[in-house]
């Protein structure tokens, strides 16, 4: 009777516990999508102003999705509508969510998965306990955004509103030139396999479920990296690619044919594109998704006409300032 | 994984206490080992391998001294009583002996893993200065996280079996549990063979009881670990790796701050243990006492770090004081010297060693070396200069007891412990010694802004309610309220708001996710 009695308290006590969290997670959780309002990683989270089912494809991995590919030049070349999801040293089960999240308000015709994020590990120990936390966190919003009582205000307890729209969908240029100066064909042909965690493995394996549920074509893409990238690598992702079925088209094999420039195209010494290596990237994804993906051509469609307003933006600031420096 | 993780407290914990309670109670120890070796294997990895050694050979070791002791004393029975004097000495010679190789393997272990570059690094620049070549090579290897408290409980299980206080354990399970129960591995506290051994072994059931009772300590423990300690890092280590650019006001503030630090950081993390402990059943012993209502240096040691403070008493201090040298010293001493400053002599030689043992304990660097002779000069000159004072505050009229004096006391001693500490964060012992010239040499009072830290004005009110909360508790528990009773028999509407403010509390001004830098227990790393 007695332990009937202190498991029926403890119930009770977590279940009010837990109802404390949830309201305690919606009055913490941001209620925009920008900065300012303490949304983390808020440029990731543009697409949610987006209109629903407009965006043709989504770009998600770490910080070479949007240092290396510019959706507006994608727009301009080809009309192609879509957004990059890419945050700092992003883990591939953020990663997934990010997919997630994406669609649930989208229903993009390809999803483009920038390989780099596999080789992200801390250690298996690390990798499970960075997993949980960010599910716990996920579930109960209050774990990650606890510290925003600092700026909580009266609407803090209203529903969340997003408005901010992000002109450069995702892409972040940056003017900064710093050489690459080990060797310009750092790719070595080997048989060597450079194995992908198994942890990677397993959520990669989550990423191409949920796209063929979807039927949403997965690619899997290497942008020009000579500080990340090597063969053996390119190995890894080839094998894991194979066995799903899975295409993948790696940069770093064709970045004297990009025409890539290792003094004045990197801007942190082969680590990330600048914006001039960008665009080259982003002219030959472009040309490759044309060739070999049926995505439409939106520019002259009036319901995509904020497209057009986002690349005059987009012209002033970036285009325009390209042509200009050079 | 550390104690204060979610993934540790809402995962690791609540699985592990869920297994423990569904086994049946003569298995329920094996849950407890495999845990602790996985909670092991997560921290430190391959390294688990050297635990494993430790317990291994502590068993053997144990083994062998016992199968001395049973060898011989049926001999010593068997023999003529004129013999047996001699076949004592014999017993005992021979017990020392392996007692003596347990205890060289294992602290030649230590020493080779903790301290090998740092011989090796001052060797090299001593014959540099000589103009010779560095001999000694050095190494880069990880430290397996715990290897100084567990091989503390190695020796101590040795000496005590030795001794004769703690018996030969010829289950293994038993030792290994005693060495690695998952709690008390990173950092303590360290616990002797008769205090937990037999407690971890017996699978005791949970009770309610002390599940709410160990969920309140845990709470405790996380609320100075959280919201004061991990707050106050990037403060103190903006002061500290920065410190050419701060006056001495600055300085003198960081220097607080990191003494408030690492005490809501070790003794938080204390009680978490402690809770975790008292969930099991078992009464690990106390590793603090408010350490900062202590009246002299001597009693501080007594509250803070008490197991370290303990274990260097019984197996250095004693083992010194009562060696046959320095009995015969003592002797001389109070023939020559008289009753006070006779025994002061051996007892400083014994003291010696065990503040050289305890600033060597906490790290390979001149900087912990400084830490612990400072406080043996600190606890050196109280007794040379007990007569004096005794004297001085006679002379003032002064009783020793009075309110006024024993502020004074306080006041005094938590400064010099704070300046212990400044030399024990510092980047070394040569930013220590600027530091402390800085804080001297050029005090001046700092702005409001220096005043924060580096914080802002948010984080600097949670530190400072949360600080009064702390020492409010602490107050109380001196005054020997026992408050977590009281809170235990409110009525359950406030006893569970009580719960609930103290969750919410953590979660929310807890400094952990993003904007914070995430922080190990401290001393982990020692």
């Amino acid at each position: 009777m007695r332990k009937c009695k202190n498991l029926l308290c403890s119930l009770l006590f977590l279940t009010i516990l837990v109802g404390l969290l949830a309201a305690g997670s919606h009055l913490v959780k941001p209620k925009n999508n920008e900065k300012e309002s303490g949304m983390h990683n808020a440029r990731a989270t543009g697409f949610l102003t987006e209109r629903e089912n407009s965006l043709d494809y989504v770009v998600i991995g770490d910080s070479e999705t949007y240092s290396s590919m510019s959706p507006m030049q994608l727009w301009q070349d080809y009309g192609y509508t879509g957004y990059i999801c890419g945050t700092p040293a992003q883990h591939i089960e953020d990663t997934l969510g990010y997919l997630q999240e994406f669609c649930e308000v989208q229903n993009p015709k390809l999803v483009i998965f920038e390989a780099n994020a596999l080789y992200r590990s801390s250690g298996i120990q690390k990798d499970v306990s960075r997993i949980l936390s960010r599910s716990l966190e996920k579930t109960l919003p209050i774990f990650e955004y606890h510290d925003r009582w600092k700026s909580l205000s009266a609407s803090d307890i209203g529903h969340v509103n997003y408005t901010w729209r992000n002109y450069l969908k995702g892409f972040v240029p940056t003017w900064k030139s710093k050489p690459w100066t080990g060797e310009s064909a750092y790719m070595k042909k080997t048989d060597k396999v450079r194995d992908i965690q198994q942890i990677n493995q397993y959520y990669f394996g989550q990423i191409a479920s949920f796209c063929k549920e979807r039927n949403i074509p997965l690619l899997i893409v290497n942008v020009p990296a000579p500080v990340n990238w090597n063969y053996q690598k390119h190995n890894g992702v080839k094998q894991l690619a194979k066995s799903y079925d899975v295409p993948y088209y790696d940069m770093n094999l064709r970045s004297e044919k990009m025409n890539i420039d290792w003094n004045g195209d990197s801007r942190d010494g082969g680590d990330h594109m600048n914006v001039y290596g960008a665009q080259k990237v982003t002219h030959f994804l472009g040309k490759y998704l044309h060739k070999n993906y049926d995505l439409p051509d939106h520019r002259d469609d009036p319901a995509y006409s904020s497209w057009n307003e986002d690349l005059e933006k987009y012209q002033v600031t970036v285009a325009g300032k390209m042509s200009g420096n050079s | 994984m550390t104690y204060q993780e979610p993934i540790f407290l809402l995962v690791f914990l609540p699985a592990v206490l869920l297994v423990y309670h569904l086994m049946p109670q003569k298995h329920r120890w094996k849950v407890l080992l495999a845990a602790s070796y996985v909670f092991f294997w997560s921290i430190s990895g391959k390294m688990l391998i050297f635990l494993l050694l430790s317990t291994f050979s502590i068993h053997h070791f144990g083994l062998w001294i016992d199968t001395i002791r049973q060898d011989e004393d049926a001999v010593i029975k068997a023999a003529e009583k004129p013999e047996r004097k001699a076949l004592r000495e014999k017993k005992k010679h021979r017990m020392r002996r392996v007692l003596a190789l347990g205890i060289v393997l294992h602290i030649g272990l230590l020493l080779c893993l903790k301290y090998i570059n740092f011989f090796g690094t001052n060797v090299n620049l001593l014959l540099g200065a000589l103009g010779g070549p560095g001999l000694f090579p050095t190494f880069q290897w990880v430290l397996p996280i715990g290897i100084s408290f567990y091989t503390m409980q190695a020796v101590s299980y040795l000496v005590d079996v030795y001794r004769g206080t703690a018996p030969a354990d010829r289950s293994l399970g038993r030792l290994a549990l005693y060495m690695g129960f998952f709690p008390q591995l990173m950092e303590g506290p360290i616990c002797r063979y008769s205090q937990t051994a037999e407690a971890l072994y017996e699978g005791r059931p949970i009770l309610y009881a002390n599940l709410t009772s160990g969920i309140q300590r845990i709470l405790y423990g996380l609320f100075k670990k959280m919201v004061i300690a991990d707050r106050l890092n990037l403060g103190v280590n903006t002061i500290f790796d920065k410190y050419p650019m701060h006056g001495g006001g600055v300085i003198f503030l960081g220097m607080l701050a990191y003494t408030c630090q690492l005490y809501m950081d070790f003794s938080g993390i204390m009680d978490v243990v402690m809770g975790m402990g008292e969930i099991f059943g078992i009464k690990l012993p106390e590793n603090f006492r408010r350490p900062f209502f202590s009246k002299s240096i001597s009693e501080f040691w007594t509250r803070w770090h008490i197991t370290l403070g303990a274990w260097f008493r019984d197996y250095i201090y004693y083992p010194l004081s009562l060696s046959g040298p320095l009995k015969k010293l003592t002797t001389n001493g109070r023939k020559h010297l008289g009753n006070h400053f006779g025994p002061l002599m051996a007892g400083s030689i014994a003291l010696f060693c065990v503040w050289f043992s305890n600033g060597l304990w906490h790290g390979a660097a001149w900087s912990y070396l400084f830490f612990g002779m400072y406080h043996f000069v600190l606890i050196l000159l109280a007794n040379l200069t007990e007569p004096f004072t005794r004297k001085v505050l006679e002379w003032l009229h002064i009783p020793r007891e009075s309110f006024g004096y024993r502020v004074f006391r306080i006041v005094r001693t938590s400064l010099l412990v704070c300046v212990g500490e400044l030399f024990f964060r510092a980047n070394g012992l040569r930013a220590g010694v600027r530091m402390f010239r800085t804080m001297v040499t050029d005090f001046s009072i700092p702005t409001l802004k220096e005043l924060q830290l580096g914080l802002d004005r948010f984080d600097v009110l949670i530190v400072v309610v949360a600080v009064l909360v702390v020492f409010i508790i602490s107050i109380l528990q001196e005054k020997e309220i026992p408050l977590r009773q009281t809170v235990s028999k409110t009525p359950v509407v406030v006893r569970w708001a009580v719960y609930y403010a103290a969750i919410l509390a953590i979660i929310f001004f807890g400094a952990y996710g993003v904007g914070y830098v995430p922080v190990e227990p401290m001393y982990a790393g020692f």
